[in-house]
């Protein structure tokens, strides 16, 4: 019996952690909530793909960030300021969401992320098989601990 | 002969390519070098030790939130995370190494991770921590600050080095370009001077080579009018002396005798061979100039060839010579001048006579070949050596001289007829076998029948 009731508790505290938002995406002080079941309902995209930050080949996969734009009517602009739990933030270009298969990847090697893993949301591109994206200038938008995405 | 001036010319030539080339891949290399530039880059080594101070800043600022009970125990988690990421990121992948090469003392970072995994369990349950542990906890974080900071010192120091190195060592590449591309300038305005030199010299000799070729042409002009003058001087007489001859033959001053009756046969044949020479040189003269007239019209060219046959059947008879056309020639018709065809038949089938044996038969042939129609004129004559074959045909051209003359000829009949078949867009070739025979083909379009071309 205490088992059971202690698995329902689990479970709840599970449920609850998944329905947590991870991600708001502000437009115009219009705010829109995401929690992981939110955003691991949507179409996904796998990948394996190496980056400066993990060791070897990683799988990852998520919704990509142009559909998750897209539900906020965010594709037509330019730019998106984009914010990470450690407060770091920087303007992202919307282009690269359309040109590449750009995920917020909410899954590493099939797991959940972890903070310390620079989780639970990276902004991550495929790199392997897009030789342009190994230019510097990409490593600084895998944003890691993605908390917010904002447009004006 | 070639002027040095164009060895120089070329030499600074590869100099200046040379020259570019190397302003071309010192741009290169510098470009790559500024590429190196990464201190400030978010992913750069300076970037990467400041953050790792300022997230333990952060985690310690929590901390001491806490520890005042203005904040929770999430938010310290959440800060103990945070920088447990950033200290994962310093010691692994490529970034481990960027700061290894920037000399950033990695023991900083191994003793911070081992104080993140030993007070893990201890920050996990952070709200049954009393005080004291508390601030222990605290000081132990505190202890890294300094060493961390010292950590950031010394990459920024590295991160100085680097870039004064880097820009000297820019400064180095834009000096030698700036050289390189004062000496490539030098060159090109060398390579202009020398242009300019060949072109006066190439003026020079154009206008030497327009003064000579005036004079060619005032040559060729004056020959013509020679020509003609001497035409017209021969002719003149002549034919007062061919009137003279038929007066005297025609017995109208008086009887003559057989004997002169000959000698003026001899002289009058003589006087037409004279005339037909005349005749031969104006049309030379003319085919030269470009002032031949052509009328063409259709033609009918076996029963033309049978005709021209006949014509010149008598001329042959005089060196006991026949000539047939052949009975079966098929009925094919040309666009032709009937009287400039008619010359060139007449010179092949005369030539054709005078090289053959007595006895012997010319014979004329007429067959089509695609949209061509070829006659020929095959003699069983001496034949022409192979060497003489191509020659034949340019003007005063005769095979063996001295016998020619006595047969009679001008050396002009076949460039005559050369001229008059490519003015009908044919051709004239011929085969020869020294001993066996001669035989000319003249290749003459088909005239279309369509009634489009004939109305």
């Amino acid at each position: 019996m205490k088992v059971i009731i202690t698995a329902f508790v689990f479970s709840l505290v599970t449920l609850q952690a998944f329905a947590l938002s991870l991600l708001t995406v502000t437009v115009n002080s219009e705010v829109a909530n995401y929690s992981l079941d939110d955003l691991e309902t949507m179409p996904q995209v796998t990948f394996i793909t190496t980056n400066a930050f993990v060791d070897g080949p990683v799988e990852f996969s998520g919704p990509l960030l142009r559909d998750v734009l897209e539900r906020s009517d965010l594709l037509d602009i330019e730019n998106v300021q984009v914010t990470a739990l450690n407060d770091y933030s920087i303007e992202f270009p919307v282009s690269d969401a359309l040109d590449f298969d750009v995920i917020i990847a909410t899954r590493m090697d099939g797991e959940l992320i972890s903070v310390r893993d620079k989780g639970p949301l990276w902004i991550m591109y495929p790199v392997t098989g897009n030789p342009e994206l190994e230019d510097p200038i990409y490593k600084s938008r895998m944003i890691w601990q993605l908390k917010e995405i904002l447009a004006e | 002969m070639r002027s040095p001036l164009v060895y120089l010319r070329w030499t600074v030539f590869f100099v200046l390519v040379a020259g570019l080339i190397s302003v071309a891949f010192s741009l290169a290399v510098m470009r790559s070098k500024i590429d190196t530039i990464d201190d400030g880059s978010i992913n750069g080594p300076v970037w990467m030790v400041m953050s790792l101070e300022y997230d333990l800043f952060r985690f310690e600022l929590a901390l001491a939130d806490f520890i005042l009970e203005k904040t929770d125990a999430t938010a310290v988690n959440l800060r103990f995370d945070l920088l447990w990421s950033r200290v994962a990121t310093v010691r692994s992948g490529e970034t481990a190494q960027l700061l290894q090469d920037y000399k950033a003392p990695s023991e900083v970072f191994e003793q911070l991770h081992m104080t993140l995994e030993e007070t893990d369990a201890e920050v996990t349950h952070i709200e049954e921590a009393n005080p004291l542990e508390l601030n222990q906890l605290a000081i132990r974080f505190g202890s890294h600050s300094e060493a961390l900071h010292n950590a950031t010192l010394s990459v920024l120091q590295e991160n100085s080095i680097r870039t004064k190195a880097l820009r000297d060592e820019l400064l180095y590449i834009s000096q030698i370009n700036s050289l390189t591309s004062i000496a490539v300038a030098v060159f090109l305005l060398l390579i202009l001077l020398l242009y300019v030199i060949e072109s006066i010299q190439t003026k020079r000799q154009l206008k030497e080579k327009d003064g000579l070729l005036e004079q060619a042409h005032a040559a060729n002009i004056a020959k013509s009018q020679f020509i003609s003058v001497i035409n017209h001087e021969l002719r003149t007489p002549l034919t007062s002396v061919v009137g003279a001859i038929s007066l005297v033959k025609s017995d109208a001053l008086g009887k003559i005798s057989p004997k002169a009756r000959s000698v003026l046969e001899l002289a009058d044949r003589n006087c037409e061979q004279l005339s037909a020479l005349i005749t031969d040189l104006l049309d030379v003269d003319k085919f030269d100039a470009n002032r031949v007239e052509y009328q063409f019209s259709e033609l009918n060219l076996s029963s033309f060839l049978r005709e021209q046959a006949k014509i010149n059947s008598t001329y042959a008879q005089e060196f006991g010579v026949a000539i047939v056309a052949d009975p079966d020639m098929p009925d094919l018709t040309v666009w032709a001048d009937a009287r400039r065809l008619g010359q060139v038949t007449s010179n092949l089938l005369s030539n054709a006579a005078k090289f053959s044996t007595r006895g012997e038969t010319i014979k004329i042939n007429l067959t089509q070949q695609g949209e061509n129609a070829v006659f020929s004129v095959a003699d069983n004559g001496r034949g022409i050596p192979e060497a003489e074959q191509a020659r034949i045909f340019d003007r005063f051209h005769q095979v063996d001289s001295s016998n020619e003359r006595e047969r009679g000829g001008t050396g002009l009949g076949l460039s005559i007829v050369r001229s008059v078949v490519e003015a009908h867009g044919g051709r004239v070739t011929l085969t020869s076998v020294l001993g066996e025979g001669t035989t000319f083909f003249v290749e003459l379009p088909l005239h279309a029948r369509s009634d489009s071309t004939q109305e």
